[in-house]
């Protein structure tokens, strides 16, 4: 079932219970948080032995990929859609920065904190973790995406995206979807292990790379999603900072 | 197997010694061992002597004689010695091959004492003769045998004491004996080769015989070293593999060898030469998801279907020739292999190639390893919410230490690739604008991160068609 099919279903429901009909009928065809769920591993020509983490890695066959980013053309622009720097929070205790840009990043700076990205590739960026199985065909992408970027006093640095959905719904799926890749995390070592925090309106949760440790604070507001991850050594960013964030992002 | 013999009276009948006779009571025998050095300089000839018969002179001697012994000529008349050589202990019945086998001397003796000492002689010019060996009659009959060594033509005669035409020795009748050339000669093994690979090594030796074990010398300097050892088949071939020198880019100088048994002596073969080359041997197969089990996670972009490894050969920074693999999008190779194969013919060193398997993916490890590497799905370092343009298969880091990486905040990787962030002067591994590999991928539509401004990727290559 694509979502495609999922939101016109939806589309007959009322308000009131919208959040528990997308879970409802998105179940079946979300990709589950278990790694023992997904289709049966692809076989190759050459592949005589499979690998040991085969099922968690099999190969979607969808084709709705999205080629390689192309390269900038120029600065990127500050603005989204109706993004504009005004709807990132700037959290205590960190400061906004200008960034020059990069090849590895896919973007020129264009001398402000914000700079705009192409929607598709920020949505498939943000929920590709790695744990469990997602696909293009299982959200739509958002109509608009702008990231910002901030510093502290020890010079780590923060990242804050918006996504801009459509509608409502779409959003709210998305961020369904993206907590469960979250979730999925939680019970891996790679390539990414995550932490979720209770007790907190949004999305808290504590990430582990073999490289780096970061917090993420992230919240669906109507049609959009912020989310805000930073660098966080000792994992010290406190709930009650997380909450202020997510205060910020409500607005 | 019978050897020819011709029956000569050389000399006046002469009755056997009385001191010959006082020790005839049993078979007593001595070989001399005279001529056992080369023909070039025979051993002075040893006075011959009498003691009592010892278990390795008995192997070597009989009493009776051999029953392959062939024409017997009797004596015209009393006082008459004859003598017949057959060769023993050697591979081919009838013949007489160099360092092999032995001379296994036969005769008759007409009207001589038992006891009576028979000296065994060999033709060293046209008037002289060389003692080769000595025995004593036992009835009417007596036998000897010695190592053959020395190839050539050679006369034997038997006499009852001193050389033939000497006096009063009784003589026999002269054996012509050709002893033939034992060799080992060497296949013109490959002329050049993968230098990743090892060439096969054959030859034969002669006569054919099985078990023989042959030795593969390779020169280094002014010297040879065995390099590998193997053994002959029946037919006397040998063959093997030499893994001496893989990897280095050079040429190698062999030989065969092989120990004779009769003496403390080396067969050796002419030399023959090899040459390792650098070639880059590109292998192209399908990824398999073993190919990417720390590098494709689920939901990247591009999976295994849609990847290929290839393998190549690269030129390290040891400057020996090495074999790496790079996992790149499916309709990407032949660019990437003309690209790397122009960079090897160049002799640009790289510093290993490995699958990013090895690092677990993670990719600042495999920074500070130096490994050049292609595919791998992961988030760009320092921001988890941007896949890296390698999560596509379109993107190739090569040499990371000595080509390092900015990141966006200014931050250069990997750490020990610091000494490299002033790009002069140039060392081994350092890519610039003008390196082959560059250049090469340039021309089929990659960005080098090079030429990024302000921040710089100097690792970093880029398919941007």
């Amino acid at each position: 079932m694509t979502y495609a099919t999922i939101r016109a279903r939806l589309l007959g429901s009322s308000l009131a219970g919208l959040s528990s009909l997308v879970l409802a009928a998105c179940s079946p065809s979300l990709p589950a948080p278990s790694p023992g769920t997904t289709s049966a591993p692809q076989v190759s020509a050459t592949s005589a032995v499979p690998s040991p983490n085969a099922a968690a890695t099999a190969e979607p066959t969808t084709t709705n990929t999205l080629p390689p980013p192309p390269p900038p053309s120029g600065p990127a622009p500050a603005t989204a859609g109706s993004l504009t720097a005004t709807s990132l929070p700037i959290p205590a205790g960190w400061e906004t920065a200008v960034l020059a840009g990069s090849d590895e990043e896919g973007f020129e700076g264009n001398g402000t904190w914000v700079h705009a990205r192409d929607p598709r590739y920020a949505a498939q960026d943000v929920i590709t973790l790695g744990c469990a199985t997602v696909t293009r065909d299982d959200y739509t992408d958002p109509a608009a995406a702008l990231e910002g970027n901030y510093h502290n006093r020890s010079g780590d640095r923060g990242i804050g995206l918006v996504l801009e959905f459509d509608d409502e719904l779409a959003a709210t799926h998305y961020f369904e979807l993206y907590r469960r890749q979250v979730q999925s995390c939680t019970t891996r070592n790679e390539p990414v292990r995550t932490a979720i925090l209770s007790g907190v309106s949004g999305l808290v949760d504590r990430r582990t790379y073999p490289y780096s440790k970061w917090t993420e604070i992230a919240e669906r507001n109507g049609r959009r999603i912020t989310l805000i991850i930073l660098t966080d050594p000792g994992h010290a960013i406190s709930k009650a900072s997380a909450q202020r964030i997510l205060d910020q992002i409500k607005g | 197997m019978g050897v020819l013999v011709s029956l000569r009276r050389f000399s006046r009948c002469r009755a056997a010694t009385s001191s010959s006779l006082a020790i005839a009571a049993s078979l007593i025998v001595v070989i001399m061992m005279a001529g056992q050095a080369s023909a070039e300089t025979p051993s002075p000839i040893p006075e011959p002597t009498t003691t009592a018969p010892s278990d390795a002179a008995t192997a070597n001697t009989s009493a009776t004689p051999s029953a392959e012994s062939t024409t017997r000529i009797a004596a015209e008349a009393a006082g008459s010695l004859s003598l017949s050589i057959e060769s023993t202990g050697g591979p081919v019945a009838g013949h007489f091959f160099q360092d092999i086998g032995s001379y296994a001397f036969t005769g008759d003796a007409t009207d001589l004492d038992d006891g009576t000492t028979i000296e065994i002689y060999r033709r060293t010019s046209a008037s002289s003769w060389t003692l080769q060996a000595t025995t004593q009659l036992s009835g009417e009959s007596y036998s000897a045998t010695l190592p053959v060594r020395e190839r050539g033509t050679f006369v034997f005669a038997s006499t009852t004491g001193g050389a033939p035409g000497g006096g009063d020795e009784i003589s026999s009748n002269e054996v012509m004996i050709t002893v033939e050339d034992s060799k080992i000669t060497l296949d013109q093994p490959v002329a050049e080769i993968d230098s990743l690979k090892n060439p096969t090594i054959s030859g034969t030796i002669v006569p054919a015989r099985s078990g023989v074990e042959v030795h593969i010398d390779v020169k280094r300097s002014d010297t040879y070293q065995t390099a590998e050892t193997t053994t002959t088949d029946s037919s006397g071939r040998f063959s093997t593999s030499l893994s001496y020198g893989k990897g280095s880019l050079a040429t190698y100088r062999i030989r065969g060898t092989y120990k004779v048994p009769n003496r403390d002596r080396w067969e050796v073969s002419s030399s023959k030469t090899f040459t390792r080359i650098a070639v880059i041997n590109a292998v192209i197969t399908q990824t398999t998801s073993a190919d990417v089990e720390k590098t494709y996670h689920a939901g990247c972009p591009v999976g295994p279907s849609k990847l290929r490894t290839v393998t190549m050969n690269f030129y390290g920074l040891d400057k020996k020739m090495h074999r790496g693999l790079l996992i790149v999008r499916s309709d990407l190779t032949t660019q990437v292999i003309r690209s790397f194969d122009t960079s090897l013919r160049h002799r640009f060193r790289i510093a290993k190639m490995k699958n990013p398997n090895v690092y677990d993916g993670n990719d600042p490890r495999q920074m500070e390893a130096n490994n050049t590497s292609a595919f791998n799905c992961r988030q760009v370092v320092g921001n988890p919410y941007k896949l890296s343009p390698h999560s596509y298969g379109t993107s190739i880091d090569v040499n990371p230490v000595q080509n390092p990486y900015r990141d966006i905040n200014g931050k250069w990787w990997p750490e020990n690739g610091k000494p490299y962030i002033d790009r002069t002067p140039y060392r081994a591994g350092m890519l610039t604008k003008d390196s082959y590999l560059t250049q090469k991928l340039r021309s089929y539509g990659f960005f080098w991160g090079g030429l990024w401004s302000p921040g710089k990727d100097y690792q970093h290559f880029e398919y941007r068609g």
